[in-house]
């Protein structure tokens, strides 16, 4: 008996295209940082506006495909949505763990000049509020999957 | 912990199927998995529709069994 219900085969998917999406974007970006290149604002944010079209049009294409496929949009229903609540309050306990941790960063290199783990300009400190931004969002799909693997 | 005996009404209702009953009570069959298998407490409103097909009281369906008998037992 199939025991994964077509709402969370979209979670799966959206779990692994969010993932993919961002590993090859960080990547890109990551690896221009730690050859010490200079970063270029225009050309992140052309890479990150063509990574999250690509993404999007997959992930319709997806939903168009599954619905196709089970011929009907994906049923939800109160348990679903506890879940789906439990997991967003997760992502944003993730999200303000890494907001605190860039602004304490931030204060720390305004205040004493020291920056403790990397300077941060404005382009670096974009780059690590989007990651910030991308590990909650992964970390809301991980907490939903779990919580409909092993229950509430 | 809220324990349950919809497997067992199931079949005592002519083998329903998981899926059947989802749709009488309008939940996924997902959920009634997970409520079997006591991964998921429904509401109140889910305890009742459920108890109202198998036309039995609310406590024939579930039972509330306190933490201190699960550790004992």
């Amino acid at each position: 008996m199939n025991s994964v219900s077509q709402y969370e085969s979209t979670i799966w998917s959206s779990l692994i295209m969010t993932v993919a999406a961002a590993a090859y974007f960080f990547s890109k970006v990551f690896g221009a940082m730690a050859a010490g290149a200079p970063l270029d604002p225009g050309q992140i944010a052309r890479l990150g506006f063509a990574v999250v079209v690509i993404l999007v049009a997959v992930e319709v294409a997806f939903q168009v495909a599954m619905t196709v496929w089970c011929r009907r949009q994906p049923q939800t229903d109160e348990r679903d949505r506890l879940i789906a609540a439990k997991a967003t309050r997760n992502a944003y306990y993730v999200l303000i763990t890494g907001l605190f941790l860039l602004i304490g960063h931030l204060g720390v290199q305004s205040l004493t000049g020291w920056a403790p783990v990397l300077l941060l300009d404005t382009p670096t400190t974009v780059i690590f509020l989007v990651f910030a931004l991308v590990i909650a969002e992964v970390a809301q799909f991980v907490s939903r999957i779990l919580y409909y693997r092993r229950g509430l | 912990m809220i324990t349950n005996r919809i497997r067992d009404l199931r079949y005592a209702h002519g083998q329903m199927t998981q899926q059947a009953l989802a749709e009488r009570i309008g939940v996924t069959r997902q959920t009634i998995n997970a409520i079997e298998g006591d991964k998921y407490s429904p509401s109140l409103e889910v305890a009742f529709r459920i108890s109202a097909v198998f036309e039995v009281p609310l406590e024939e369906v579930f039972k509330f069994v306190p933490a201190a008998q699960i550790k004992t037992s």
